[in-house]
């Protein structure tokens, strides 16, 4: 179970890991890391578009509470230049930004 | 009904009556003897502690940032702040004991009574910046716990601070270990006994696990045997003072605040999951980092220096750091659940942080010992650009009788120090001393701690904040 470092001051939007993706969102000056893996067949969540207080999975259309996800937020640790984020396996892809709808980006 | 404007207006009344409280209090203790600057590098008083109340009496305290936490200001709120956290500690020096006026002070109602009333303010002002710069947030599960401690705390083991090599390598090395030997005094002439607080109470199977530790810090009650009396076996065979605190005016800012974050997660119990991830990480890392402690000594003492407590502390930390993890931290998750996790990692992470904070300061502070001919040299270079541009900069003349002290205190900005007239002793550390003759001029860098004596029956001194030397020299230091 490895820790993914990234600099503070240039946080992706999200990451891939062989098997799961994740959103880092900051709350105040907190960062949070949240699982957006799909319960059903382990889809991006990430890329899913919003549909009021849910997500749609890209892959089979599964509808996700938004409520839900950012309630379980993962293990991070944030100090003055590092976010350290306990992962299930090493980041494989790194999202700059993540194509969600406008409304989706401007609610989390 | 209460509208908004009224209930700020009267928030800002509160606010504005507690701050006068707040500096009133302030004014009180920079009038107290035990603040007073004494006249010798020593200080000989174990109830003394020295904080230059001259300049406190008026100094505007603020909250401290990563920006600002090396400041003058920082620096006496730290030192204000471990005078009145040890206010529960009892020190007794060695022979006869008279109750003088500093005893009576000391652990007296008034100075307990303006404590009560600062510092709960000076302890956010020192500590509430790693709150901001150092978070831990999600829903933890021991698992995860198990591999962030084997991915972030084991390797740490092996680090080998800058600071070990500074010292052997310093041009001064006896001046260096003297410097890394007094950081250490803070807390080892005391030690264990912050954990100590954390053997009252009532909670279970934790705290005799803690007691497991204690008891071994505390020699098992042999007294020849304590962690605190090998220590001191170390400072007298290399020539320092076993009382405490008689090297007070050589503490560094960073290594108080380390030990007044320490004061902060073991006298309130809220932060008691704290405190078991900051000892964890202590009794983890600690053993090895003694044991390159007493290589480094040996390198520079030879076989004077007394070493065991350091090698005590190399043997037995492979048992605690055991020790604390599965009887501490394994247990507190399996007793109390894993939503505790958090606080544990928060206190393992802002002890790092806090170290990473110190390690910097006393490496900055023993290259500046070490470069203290230097600094003499770069000062002589730029005296002459920098008294043609004097007009332009804050001036301090100073006339000083022989033998009075500035009590050790840093600056904001880089200052030049010149001798007008006279002879003036400047300290960039313990025994580390140049001495200056009239004409003569040192740069001060800027948060490095330093101090100064006339040697002269009379010095006439100047001190220049130039704010950063380069802006009159061709080199950098």
């Amino acid at each position: 179970m490895p820790i993914a470092i990234f600099s503070r001051n240039a946080l992706p939007a999200g990451f891939a890991t062989r098997a799961r993706f994740y959103k880092i969102d900051r709350r105040g000056g907190t960062v949070v890391l949240i699982d957006m893996t799909c319960p059903h067949r382990g889809g991006p969540l990430t890329h899913g578009a919003c549909d009021g207080q849910r997500v749609v999975c890209p892959w089979h259309h599964g509808r996700i509470s938004r409520h839900k996800l950012e309630q379980c937020t993962q293990p991070a640790i944030t100090t003055s230049d590092r976010v350290l984020l306990i992962v299930d396996s090493a980041p494989m892809r790194v999202f700059r930004e993540i194509p969600v709808d406008g409304h989706w980006s401007e609610t989390t | 009904m209460t509208n908004p404007e009224q209930t700020s207006s009267s928030s800002r009344r509160r606010e504005q009556r507690e701050e006068a409280i707040f500096q009133r209090a302030l004014g009180q203790l920079s009038a107290m003897s035990l603040f007073a600057d004494i006249d010798t590098w020593e200080n000989p008083d174990p109830w003394g502690r020295p904080v230059r109340p001259a300049s406190f009496r008026n100094m505007r305290f603020a909250p401290s940032t990563l920006d600002t936490h090396l400041h003058y200001v920082a620096f006496t709120v730290n030192r204000i702040l471990t005078a009145l956290n040890e206010l529960d500690f009892l020190f007794l020096p060695e022979g006869e004991l008279s109750l003088d006026a500093s005893f009576t002070q000391f652990y007296g109602d008034k100075l307990r009574q303006l404590a009560s009333v600062v510092k709960p303010r000076l302890a956010d002002y020192a500590l509430g910046f790693i709150d901001e710069e150092v978070q831990v947030s999600g829903t933890w599960n021991r698992r995860q716990f198990e591999a962030y401690f084997e991915d972030r705390i084991v390797p740490l083991k092996a680090q080998v601070p800058a600071s070990l090599s500074l010292v052997t390598a310093s041009r001064y090395p006896g001046q260096a270990a003297e410097l890394l030997l007094i950081q250490h005094a803070v807390d080892f002439l005391t030690e264990a006994s912050h954990m100590a607080r954390y053997s009252l109470g009532d909670y279970g199977d934790l705290q005799s696990q803690l007691f497991r530790v204690l008891v071994d810090e505390y020699g098992y009650g042999v007294h020849d045997t304590k962690h605190s009396t090998l220590f001191k076996r170390a400072l007298t065979s290399v020539g320092l003072q076993p009382q405490i605190h008689s090297h007070w005016q050589f503490y560094l800012n960073t290594t108080l605040l380390l030990n007044n974050f320490f004061h902060r997660i073991t006298s309130q119990p809220r932060y008691f999951f704290r405190y078991l991830g900051a000892i964890t990480l202590a009794e983890n890392t600690f053993g090895p980092y003694c044991q390159k402690v007493a290589n480094s000594l040996r390198h520079v003492y030879g076989d004077r220096i007394d070493t065991r407590y350091y090698l005590e502390h190399a043997h037995i930390d492979e048992h605690h750091g055991r020790m604390t993890y599965e009887g501490l931290l394994l247990n507190a998750i399996e007793r109390h659940g894993e939503a505790i996790i958090p606080e544990l990692v928060l206190g393992m992470e802002q002890t790092l942080y806090l170290q990473d904070l110190s390690e910097r300061d006393l490496a900055a502070q023993l290259t500046w010992m070490s470069k203290k001919d230097d600094y003499r040299q770069l000062g002589m270079e730029i005296r002459d650009a920098v008294l043609a541009d004097q007009t332009n900069l804050q001036v301090t003349r100073l006339i000083e009788p022989k033998g009075l002290l500035s009590v050790t205190h840093v600056h904001d900005g880089d200052e030049l120090c010149v001798v007008d007239r006279g002879a003036l002793r400047f300290a960039s550390g313990p025994n580390s001393f140049v001495d200056l003759e009239s004409g003569e001029a040192v740069v001060i860098a800027k948060h490095r701690l330093h101090g100064a004596v006339p040697l002269s029956d009379e010095c006439h001194y100047t001190i220049y904040s130039i704010g950063d030397y380069r802006r009159y020299a061709d080199r950098n230091l």
